[in-house]
């Protein structure tokens, strides 16, 4: 009975929220806290292991929840909860967008919104990219890392087919090694 | 099956989609737009399934959607690609590993929050990850950024997002809202000559 509840919980969490996992943040610890299921403090851990750990935060995020409070099947029924929308809205959406995606209307209305992605990544990465060279604030530059990422780029561009998983793991090993806080 | 695969697509296909996705989610840090150049490489460059202007397209829409931005991606990419059992199995694969590696972390969080090794793991990621977006902006400039009104438009984009906060769902409305009045304004033009 509980585990329906917690599914549905974060049924409404993955329904009610556009803009992906942070935007969905408020409403996840209003849900879980309001209703006396976790702590503030026990939510601020959600948020910076969810951070930690690789994958989309809300899954993160709602399995982390789940698995505190009823265990492994608390963690499939609030995962389950909160992807169900985002699968069931995206699927009726795809199959519109494949019926009309060749029309001349769509691609011209599409030819704009591309270079806005593109604005989107762009800000992403210097969004990350602030983030982690100026981890405490506009004063302090995170020197190594700059470095790591100016050599991180610049195979990018030399090293022909460069895999990302390939670089993301050197990387990551590298400041296992030499990046210790 | 579905009406723009001609033929039904094989289970190896499928098999392809929630690998690739698996990998995908396992090395996601930091937004959905961070799954980009994973997929784009094994997608387009790979297996040539889709082109480089549909993936941007796809993931513009999926911004646009409720709910998780990697599992509505996943489901715009696979349902492309083989319909709306390769949607099914494209977000299965996206969301797993997260599943997978947050049960044994829940339980022993208290080793992972502040250890000085995670830190540094993170911050080498962290890096990789500003160097591959950035080269991905680079890689897709040609197809995406033809003159000067596409560089207007991005530039405006990323400082909207980045300097001002706007949710990006209502960048993306406003490009579509943009492209749209254009595409209708050509229209009128094409129509009066």
């Amino acid at each position: 009975m509980e585990l329906l509840w917690l599914f549905l919980i974060f049924l409404k969490i993955g329904f009610f929220t556009i803009g992906g996992g942070m935007a969905m943040l408020p409403l996840m610890q209003e849900e879980l806290t309001a209703r006396g299921l976790m702590t503030l403090t026990e939510t601020v851990d959600m948020v910076a292991i969810s951070q930690m750990t690789p994958g989309p935060f809300a899954v993160n995020a709602a399995t982390f929840a789940g698995m505190k409070l009823y265990g492994v099947w608390g963690a499939a029924a609030a995962t389950l909860g909160v992807v169900t929308p985002s699968v069931v809205v995206t699927l009726i959406v795809a199959r519109f967008f494949a019926a009309h995606y060749k029309r001349p209307a769509v691609s011209d209305t599409m030819s704009a919104v591309r270079p806005v992605v593109m604005g989107l990544i762009l800000a992403a990465a210097l969004g990350i990219g602030y983030e982690s060279l100026f981890p405490s604030g506009a004063g302090g530059l995170d020197l190594p890392v700059l470095l790591l990422a100016c050599v991180g780029l610049a195979l990018l561009l030399t090293v022909k087919k460069l895999s990302p998983i390939l670089l993301i793991t050197v990387c990551g090993v590298f400041g296992a090694v030499f990046l210790r806080g | 099956m579905t009406e723009e695969n001609n033929s039904r697509p094989g289970i190896k296909v499928y098999l392809n989609i929630f690998s690739t996705m698996f990998v995908v989610g396992l090395f996601t840090f930091g937004g959905g737009l961070s799954m980009l150049p994973q997929m784009k490489r094994v997608f387009v460059e790979k297996r040539r399934w889709i082109t480089e202007e549909e993936i941007i397209d796809i993931f513009a829409v999926s911004q646009s959607l409720p709910g998780v931005i990697a599992s509505n991606t996943a489901v715009m990419v696979g349902h492309r690609i083989a319909g709306v059992p390769g949607g099914l199995v494209s977000a299965l694969g996206v969301v797993l590993p997260s599943f997978l590696v947050l049960l044994p972390v829940t339980l022993f969080y208290r080793a992972f929050i502040d250890n000085p090794v995670m830190l540094g793991v993170l911050r080498g990621i962290r890096a990789a990850v500003t160097a591959l977006l950035l080269y991905t902006v680079w890689g897709l400039r040609k197809g995406s950024l033809r003159g000067v009104a596409d560089l207007l438009l991005c530039g405006v984009a990323a400082v909207l997002v980045l300097l001002l906060g706007v949710n990006p769902v209502w960048v993306i409305l406003g490009g579509l809202l943009f492209g749209a009045g254009r595409a209708v304004v050509r229209a009128r033009k094409g129509g009066a000559d």
